[in-house]
């Protein structure tokens, strides 16, 4: 489970708080959805969370470990897929998968089942061999992706993951973030395609300005406000319908 | 786990610098084998093989003639650890230079900051891994210079009859190896007032751009001046030989004392202080290197956590608002308004700018130094009693000087598309006729050569000794040679631009096929200089001295401009046809 406790973070040439008090509670096996307008503290919460920015106040905890204290035990349970993938641009894509399971320790036969399973998922049979820098933003986004679950996360954090995708990446991916829940992990992953948010979330969290605005059920809006739809409620509770 | 880590960081991080594949161990064994799966592929490597092979060769012959050329005058005056002492400390001081260079970007500004610090990798890990990279790089230059210039002076001493014993050999290992480590500890101290600077001016180009430049030229002068002193301090008793006279040995000794710990082990390698003085020498000098290496590390990962947090948090700093213009500029002249909106994009990227910027800057610097060095040498012709015309071959080295920069260092002219990246595909949706696109690069690429050439031809009338039609011709000829090695760079680099990079690092790994341009621009001056180094020995008219080294210039740049001055504006390249 991943214990969001008050997480407060100002910049250092700022004195606005992009993230202000935060709190949240993601159960294992829950899809959880990040929404916000830009500049709303998204990418920053999910820095913070994965341990790339330090923060003001406040923690984060994932199954009861602090990631103040704990940083890489946290890390080792975390995959991250990040918004930009421009570095490591002279590896090839097996190079850079090969040096992630490294660096988590996977064992031999784990990666090398993980590795057929994702790459065949994502059809990159033929160019897994090439050097990143020829890949398209889509390739780099499905390496990352590969990347980020050759360790089998407890925890799959995404930044707009959906963002480049062909319609049947996206489809498997969305997916594959099913079939991470379903084994009693969980993603957390931030968008702004809110249909997308809207079918495959248990969950979602609004944020503007830094502050939490609100968590709810999908299902339970779905029960109770048939008459409105989260697009409608992220544009009336950040302030942006017309 | 740790050192595990520290293992798999290092190998992929050398993998991604130089392509190096390590080891078959099955923990890092790619899971797919890696094929090279086209011919082009191959060819790549081939051509970077031979390139390679011939940068080598030129630095090799470079560095052993000049080794074989002053270590006698050395080695008969008891001065041959000072000249090892001398030449390490240009080393350090050239490691200096670029550790600064590389070290800052590398360790404390680098785009994989982020991704790094996802990972579970403790921060030391990855400090130590990529200061290990940095140090692979500075130990690059140290043997690329100091392997051959240290076996050199042992088998030049031995074959002047001076006794080389075996740990002379051990001691040029163990310098070129420990040698990066002062100018890192250098670098470490001094990066920490530099980190801030940089994050200050992040989003001020043009300050940024100056400041480096200026950067640049204060390294450079020293040198250039120290090149003097040594040069000065010699004189041409015997043709051919280098005599040393008493005011330099003095200054060598004097900076061969003072020269820490370079000095220890230098004064051991001949064994001048026994077996035990040897080892005394030895321990000394670890000492000091172990000194250096933990202050650099400790230094270096205090300011590594800092400057993380500076890099990563600085870009999303409050941001001051940008002073809208007051008015709209209108200009109906489209060519014009294209390359001053080029101008500007290249000069955001701080070092396009700083590398524009030197160009004229540094040939006014170095054309004045061997103006004022070569004209000196006349005293020393009449006591050889030789006929040698030192103003010739001053003029031979200008033209040296500045047609090599001509050629291959006018960014303008040699990647004229490739320099502007992504941004291009831009400039293809603008309603501007390919002609026009090109006049617009033509009009920056020969305007950056003629102030160039201008400015450069300034020292040269002042200080070079030079006639008037010498005077004359400089100018003009290499003006015109510039027109004409612009569009032949010009239409090379359309005909295949690299377009597909986001900063400077990756542009220069980017594969520019810049091998047209390097071999004529390489070729033609140093033709010109065997030219002139020939033609300064000859007693022949001045006119007809000039003719001969001024008229095929202009043949060479009259073919280049003819042929090239049409394909480049009506040849349309393939990747630019297709938007027309």
């Amino acid at each position: 489970m991943l214990t969001i406790d008050n997480l407060t973070k100002k910049y250092l040439k700022s004195d606005v708080k992009a993230v202000d008090g935060l709190s949240l509670e993601i159960e294992n096996g829950e899809i959880f959805g990040f929404l916000g307008p830009n500049g709303a503290g998204k990418s920053t919460t999910i820095k913070c969370l994965t341990g790339i920015l330090p923060f003001s106040e406040g923690d984060i905890k994932l199954d009861g470990v602090s990631l103040l204290k704990n940083p890489i035990e946290v890390k080792m349970n975390i995959g991250y897929v990040p918004d930009t993938h421009d570095f490591y641009e002279r590896l090839t894509g097996a190079e850079y998968i090969n040096f992630m399971a490294n660096v988590y320790g996977v064992n031999e036969n784990d990666r090398k089942n993980r590795f057929d399973k994702y790459v065949s998922m994502f059809r990159l049979n033929d160019a897994i061999n090439d050097y990143i820098k020829s890949y398209s933003h889509g390739m780099r986004q499905k390496i990352s992706i590969i990347g980020a679950l050759i360790h089998n996360p407890k925890l799959w954090v995404l930044d707009e993951p959906l963002t480049g995708l062909d319609p049947q990446s996206a489809f498997d991916l969305k997916e594959l973030m099913k079939q991470h829940c379903a084994e009693g992990n969980s993603v957390f992953f931030s968008s702004h395609v809110l249909e997308v948010v809207e079918k495959i979330c248990d969950r979602v969290a609004i944020i503007n300005k830094g502050k939490l605005v609100t968590v709810c059920d999908i299902n339970e809006l779905k029960e109770k406000r048939e008459d409105l739809s989260l697009e409608e409620l992220f544009l009336s509770l950040t302030g942006e319908s017309q | 786990m740790t050192f595990k880590n520290y293992l798999a960081l290092i190998k992929i991080l050398i993998k991604n610098q130089y392509g190096i594949k390590f080891g078959k161990k099955t923990e890092s064994k790619p899971l797919y084998p890696v094929e090279s799966n086209s011919k082009k592929q191959v060819n790549k490597k081939l051509l970077g093989i031979i390139g390679a092979i011939v940068l080598t060769g030129i630095i090799l012959f470079y560095i052993i003639s000049i080794s074989v050329m002053l270590v006698p005058a050395f080695a008969l005056n008891g001065l041959l650890t000072s000249l090892i002492n001398i030449v390490v400390t240009a080393v350090q001081l050239i490691i200096l230079f670029f550790g600064t260079v590389y070290m800052l970007p590398y360790l404390f500004f680098s785009k994989d900051s982020e991704f790094l610090q996802s990972l579970p990798l403790k921060k030391s890990v990855v400090f130590m891994a990529k200061f290990t990279m940095v140090y692979i790089n500075e130990l690059l230059i140290s043997v690329v210079i100091l392997l051959p210039f240290l076996i050199t002076v042992g088998v030049v001493s031995a074959l002047n009859g001076i006794f080389i014993p075996i740990v002379f050999y051990i001691n040029a290992l163990i310098i070129i190896i420990f040698s990066p480590m002062l100018p890192l500890a250098v670098v470490s101290i001094i990066s920490y007032p530099f980190i801030y600077v940089i994050n200050a001016l992040k989003n001020k180009p043009l300050i940024s751009t100056v400041i480096s430049t200026l950067f640049t030229i204060m390294f450079f002068v020293p040198v250039f001046f120290l090149s003097y002193g040594l040069n000065s301090a010699f004189s041409f008793e015997v043709a051919e030989k280098f005599v040393i006279n008493e005011n330099l040995k003095e200054v060598l000794n004097w900076f061969h004392n003072y020269m820490y710990p370079n000095n220890v082990i230098c004064n051991s390698m001949l064994l001048e202080s026994g077996i035990e003085g040897y080892f005394i020498a030895l321990i000394i000098y670890f000492g000091f290197v172990l000194g250096f290496a933990l202050l650099s590390i400790f230094i270096s990962s205090f300011l590594y956590g800092k400057a993380l947090s500076l890099n990563i948090e600085g870009a999303k700093g409050k941001k001051k608002s940008i002073k809208k213009e007051k008015e709209l500029k209108v200009s109906k002249n489209p060519i014009l308004n294209l390359a001053q909106y080029n101008l500007k994009s290249i000069f955001k990227e701080p070092i396009f700018a700083m590398n524009i910027l030197s160009m004229p800057i540094m040939n006014i610097i170095v054309i004045s130094f061997f103006c004022w060095v070569f004209t000196r040498q006349t005293g020393s012709v009449s006591e050889m009693g030789d006929y040698f015309d030192f103003n010739f071959l001053t003029l031979g080295m200008c033209i040296y000087i500045l047609s090599l920069t001509l050629s291959t260092g006018n960014y303008l002219a040699v990647t004229p598309a490739s320099i502007e990246g992504k941004n291009f595909y831009l400039i293809k949706t603008l309603p501007i006729s390919y002609g026009d696109f090109v006049k617009s690069k033509l009009i920056l690429a020969d305007g950056l050569s003629t102030v160039t050439v201008i400015l450069a031809s300034v020292p040269l009338w002042c200080l070079g000794g030079q006639n008037v039609l010498n005077s004359i011709l400089f100018p003009i000829v290499l003006i015109f040679y510039a027109l004409g090695i612009n569009r032949f760079g010009l239409y090379f680099d359309f005909k295949n631009p690299r377009l597909n990079w986001s900063n400077y690092s990756e542009f220069k790994k980017s594969g520019l096929k810049l091998w047209r341009q390097m071999l004529v621009g390489i070729a033609v001056p140093v033709i010109s200089l065997i030219c002139c180094s020939f033609l300064s020995a000859v007693k022949m008219h001045y006119a007809l001295k000039s003719l001969i080294v001024f008229l095929p210039f202009v043949i060479l740049s009259a073919i280049l401009f003819f042929i090239f001055n049409g394909k480049v504006k009506n040849d349309v390249p393939v990747f630019i046809k297709n938007t027309e």
